[in-house]
């Protein structure tokens, strides 16, 4: 009887032993699999947070250091610069992660397209895991500034710019969908003109004029978005750009993507204009 | 002596322009001018100037015939001229139109009055254009019409709530400016 006691109660252990590791590798599981657009987001907006702190303990030591300049002044300066251009490079990090799950989301954009900017992305992401781990054998004040300005340059030469050409990429695929929807509605429209142009319940040709129009808009909707996607193609690294400025660049992308937009409305205006004058006498 | 002189000029002018005088405006003036004779005498008579006997007479006589009143005489009092009578009026008419203005204006402040305590009238009612009523086709209930008009508003809901700039990810502002002195 005691033996067979001692037996369950080894069993019962040995089971919430095995079973506790497998509980939390699913709780892992689970939140890998929960990692979204949003989440990478909140990790960025954390660590914007951090960095503004330590920038502010920075500039703080930073102005005592050059007041004092004494030892213990340069040795907080040097341990805040240090904690400072970590968080720099964690908001670097997570700042291209959210583009990144931004990108994964974004419906529209063919595999090829999205693939070739995450390869750009990534690549951008391991340069400052890199950049961060190195830090910490900076020794002085003046490995520190040089560090900071290997990053400055790296960030504003090519991170910076795919992380724009992402952001102006997204959009597209959302256009996109959106013209075909379009597209795929007028078909039915079409369809039911000519229905009932057969049945001769109506004349029909007002309404077929009406939806030439819209394919007219839908048509000058492509044509915007093929001008702003030779706009693409601005966003090259810094060093070879001349004094065109990314946001200048990214802004006139989605002014076009608006005007494209603007027509898919008008088309949206005139079909709804057609299904009225069908459904009235 | 010249005086007499002018006296009889006056009396053969005044007896030439006596037909020709007609108008109410000059005669209203040849009234006045009796009127301003007599004020005159009565100053004389109380003052008792030293006047020359032959005015004296002059005088009496105008006030018998007054068309023979010496022009000279009555320089001290206004004259009475074609020119002046529309002054006159005009006076007249300024003086109306005050009074006018006056009452107006107490009419207008006691209509004020009124009005506080009038009865705020509610808006007349007026014609509104109605919408016209469009009859439904017999395509008004069709299925496939219906899927279209579903199709449109939710195509038209998605292009609204599109967000093309993606604001939340905006580029980082960071200090990438270290340097010590």
């Amino acid at each position: 009887m005691s033996i067979l006691k001692i037996f369950s109660s080894l069993l019962i252990f040995v089971f919430l032993f095995l079973s506790l590791p497998i509980s939390l590798c699913a709780q892992e599981a689970e939140l890998d699999q929960k990692f979204d657009f949003e989440r990478a987001y909140q990790d960025y907006v954390f660590t914007l947070d951090v960095y503004n702190t330590k920038h502010s303990e920075y500039v703080l030591s930073k102005a005592q250091y050059e007041q004092a300049k004494t030892l213990v002044a340069q040795s907080k300066a040097r341990e805040s610069a240090l904690s400072m251009l970590a968080a720099r490079d964690d908001v670097v990090i997570t700042y291209l992660t959210a583009v990144r799950m931004r990108m994964v989301e974004a419906e529209g954009l063919s595999d090829t397209v999205k693939q070739g900017i995450f390869s750009r992305l990534d690549a951008e992401v391991d340069w400052f895991k890199d950049h961060k781990a190195r830090l910490s054998s900076s020794g002085t004040l003046k490995d520190l500034e040089e560090d900071s300005a290997e990053a400055a340059n790296r960030f504003g030469r090519l991170s910076q710019t795919i992380a724009y050409e992402a952001l102006a990429t997204i959009p597209f695929g959302t256009l996109s969908l959106l013209r075909q929807e379009t597209s795929n509605i007028l078909k039915g429209i079409n369809e039911k003109i000519s229905q009932i142009r057969i049945n001769g319940d109506k004349d029909t040709s007002k309404l077929e004029r009406w939806a030439f129009e819209v394919d007219g808009k839908i048509t000058r909707s492509l044509d915007k978005e093929i001008e702003a996607q030779s706009l693409i193609v601005n966003f090259v690294p810094r060093d070879r750009q001349g004094k065109t400025s990314y946001f200048q660049n990214f802004n006139d992308i989605i002014s076009k993507l608006d005007e494209s937009r603007q027509l898919l409305r008008d088309a949206i205006g005139s079909m709804k204009e057609i299904i009225r004058n069908i459904t009235t006498v | 002596m010249d005086n007499q002189q002018s006296t009889n000029q006056l009396n053969q002018v005044s007896h030439q322009e006596v037909p020709q005088k007609t108008s109410p405006i000059i005669l209203f003036s040849q009234k006045v001018e009796k009127i301003l004779v007599r004020i005159k005498s009565i100053f004389v008579r109380s003052s008792n100037s030293s006047l020359p006997s032959q005015s004296q007479s002059a005088l009496l006589e105008s006030q018998a015939v007054p068309q023979a009143v010496n022009s000279s005489t009555l320089s001290y009092l206004p004259k009475t001229t074609k020119a002046q009578v529309p002054k006159k009026k005009l006076l007249v008419i300024l003086l109306g139109g005050v009074f006018v203005i006056v009452a107006l204006v107490i009419a207008m402040s006691f209509g004020r009055k009124k009005d506080k305590f009038s009865v705020i009238l509610s808006p007349s009612p007026s014609p509104t254009p109605t919408p016209s009523i469009d009859l439904p086709s017999q395509y008004a209930d069709d299925e496939d019409i219906r899927k279209i008009k579903e199709a449109i508003e939710s195509l038209n809901q998605k292009i609204n709530e599109s967000d093309f700039k993606n604001d939340k990810l905006r580029i980082p502002t960071l200090d990438w400016e270290v340097k010590f002195r």
